[in-house]
């Protein structure tokens, strides 16, 4: 019998993995894996420019860099041949129903994380409203959590107060012309804005600028919509590839969890293989959940035969502003610009604080946008290349608390059936889009995109903690109620979900909550 | 013809070709807009106006997918480089240019929409 049994290899379970070092640990995992194909090197507009035609690399053999056009992903970066693996399966395996609510779910090794924005932003307290745990409780956590993956930014900007101190933190990333314009006009107002609730500063990554631990500083190749595992960019893959090599932990990969039974001793562990023919029971002292918000809600829910409880589901809704740059219209792509987010935004209105990452328009396919201007396709693509080199995106999360509107609900053929509503606020939007020309560009509330729910990618809050749980909730230190056994390790446990990318505070969450039972597991 | 309306100057390169037909065989090989496209090239109307004036009343729709498949087709090639990426400083023809891009708006609006009407396109889409 195993001390621990983690089930998935998310930034939540790779982390509890991590704090569980030491112990006999079984990780239990779909773990499916990129696919053999081309690897770009070098630059992908310098490659594309003067090398082969890169259908291969772009579209793929067997066409699934097109397959976006008649079923739109959730996210770009989820659709080309080399980053459209990390879905794979899961729609046959973990399927979601839903008419209003789009799930990206993963089964890939290092689960979402493959596609992240890599922003790591501490919770502050404030943030941590409703949670039974406090930022200085988080604060070790954060730190080795940090420390290990390598984070860069600026520490001494507007945001230092609301992303917290990093004791290590590398340089941020480079600006782009655009961006750097945009940062200097803020610099200029700053106090006006931040009168009006609004700052701005450096974006803080979970992305290499200088090298660490052996992985490569970013070099700025605009690949990340192309390809998974750029070393430079934290997936949580490099750190379960490492604690396999070093024998820390058994990987057992091409497994789906299905459920859990408790015994006096510990957890039976039902797993059922990739292919769907096999399926065995595995044994463990403790089972720590980490399967995602949605796949860890699935678990539990089916390990209770429960279909009729409706378990709460929470995730950022998104609405990205054009930013347009009227002097940069015509002048050239800058090619090796960021195609990670290169400024962050935080936006305090009506009580509630929304943030914001600031993007160049570099990396994805002109192609997968042309057909959004309201203009004939031909003339859509001269637009497209004249005003590439002055747009930016800003792509505003919205905080979310759970509402009765929306969950998560498990039927008897084992799919779950999702439901969310959530209306933007167009005024707050319009008022923003006033802000932004004062940084010298034009947005316009008509052009303002709102992704589908589900495309925030960040769900939370099924399986939520508090000081006192109730049934399906945890407890602080990640304990599923009712049960001896079982913890809950990734966003199922936040009680509400701030607009800040939540990856950072699920693994300081699940190393504190797996620190805590290597102790309990001598 | 969807690759001469969007580069009219170009011939079309093999793989884009085997592309698309791989394309059409895979995605869209019987859905209705393939009437559609079977009866403007038949009759050598201008299927860049009458997939803007579709998009318009319409949103996106199949004809629209087939242009998308050929754009992306095509900005895979190094060939097509220069018509996707600005890598020189054009900022006085950009400028320049809008109002064109505006007339020519207008211009291929009208004549889609004239063509749906003439030609009766939305019966045989039955839109």
């Amino acid at each position: 019998m195993f001390d621990a049994c983690v089930v998935g290899s998310g930034p939540g379970g790779v982390f509890a993995a991590y704090g569980l070092r030491g112990r006999r640990v079984l990780m239990l995992d779909a773990g499916v894996q990129p696919p053999a194909q081309p690897a770009l090197d070098g630059n992908l507009y310098d490659v594309r420019r003067s090398g082969p035609d890169l259908d291969r690399e772009l579209i793929g053999d067997d066409l699934r860099g097109l397959e976006h056009i008649f079923t739109p992903p959730a996210s770009l970066k989820l659709k080309s041949p080399g980053t459209a693996y990390i879905l794979d399966g899961a729609e046959r395996l973990t399927p979601v129903v839903s008419e209003t609510f789009r799930a990206a779910i993963s089964l890939a090794q290092g689960g979402l994380a493959n596609a992240w924005g890599a922003g790591v932003y501490r919770f502050t307290d404030t943030d941590l409203r409703g949670f039974p745990v406090t930022a200085a409780e988080l604060a070790p956590f954060y730190d080795e959590v940090g420390q290990h993956i390598g984070i860069s930014g600026a520490g001494d900007d507007d945001l230092r107060a609301d992303f917290g101190d990093e004791p290590q933190l590398q340089a941020p990333v480079r600006l782009s012309r655009n961006v750097a314009r945009i940062h200097a006009k803020y610099q200029a107002r700053r106090a006006r804005f931040q009168a009006a609730g609004v700052r701005l500063g450096h974006a803080r990554l979970a992305v290499l600028t200088a090298p660490h631990k052996g992985r490569a500083a970013y070099a700025y190749r605009n690949l990340e919509f192309f390809q998974a595992h750029d070393p430079a960019i934290y997936n949580p893959a490099f750190t379960l590839r490492e604690m396999i090599a070093a024998h820390e932990i058994t990987y057992e990969p091409g497994w789906i969890v299905t459920r859990y039974e408790e015994t006096e001793s510990g957890v039976r562990v039902h797993a059922l293989a990739l292919d769907g023919q096999r399926s065995q029971v595995f044994e463990a002292r403790k089972l720590l959940l980490a399967a995602g918000a949605i796949n860890s809600a699935r678990i539990v829910l089916a390990s209770s035969h429960d279909f009729a409880t409706r378990l709460p589901l929470s995730d950022n809704p998104i609405a990205v502003f054009p930013l347009i740059d009227p002097r940069a219209i015509g002048l050239p792509l800058g090619t090796h610009d960021a195609a990670v987010a290169q400024l962050n935004v935080i936006v305090e209105e009506a009580g509630r604080t929304l943030q914001g990452s600031i993007y160049g328009s570099t990396g994805a396919l002109r192609s997968d946008l042309i057909a959004n201007f309201p203009l004939p396709l031909r003339s859509g693509v001269a637009f497209a290349r004249v005003c590439a080199p002055a747009l930016t995106l800003l792509m505003l999360f919205y905080p979310e608390t759970s509402r009765d509107t929306n969950y998560l609900q498990l039927r008897p053929d084992g799919a779950l059936r999702a439901a969310y509503q959530w209306t933007p606020d167009t005024a707050m939007e319009r008022r923003l889009c006033g802000l932004w020309r004062q940084l010298g560009v034009v947005c316009l509330p008509q052009l303002i995109q709102h992704p589908a729910p589900g495309g925030g990618i960040h769900y939370a809050g099924t399986l939520p903690m508090a000081a006192w749980p109730g049934r399906y909730m945890t407890y602080p230190d990640g304990r599923l109620h009712g049960t001896r056994h079982v913890y809950s390790c990734d966003g199922a446990v936040f009680p509400a979900l701030p607009a800040k990318n939540l990856t950072y505070t699920i693994m300081a969450l699940a190393l504190r909550t797996a620190t805590r039972l290597r102790g309990a597991l001598r | 013809m969807i690759h001469r309306a969007l580069f009219p100057r170009r011939p079309m390169p093999h793989g884009v070709a085997a592309g698309y037909e791989a394309a059409r065989a895979k995605f869209f090989f019987d859905d209705v807009h393939a009437r559609l496209v079977a009866f403007l090239a038949e009759h050598g109307l201008d299927a860049e106006a009458v997939e803007y004036a579709l998009r318009l009343r319409h949103g996106p729709n199949g004809l629209t997918r087939r242009f998308q498949v050929m754009l992306t087709l095509c900005e895979v090639r190094s060939a097509y480089d220069g018509a996707f990426v600005q890598r020189e400083r054009a900022a006085g023809r950009a400028w320049a240019g809008a109002p064109w891009m505006a007339l020519r708006a207008a211009w291929k609006l009208a004549r889609g929409m004239y063509l749906m009407r003439t030609h009766r396109l939305d019966s045989i889409l039955h839109v």
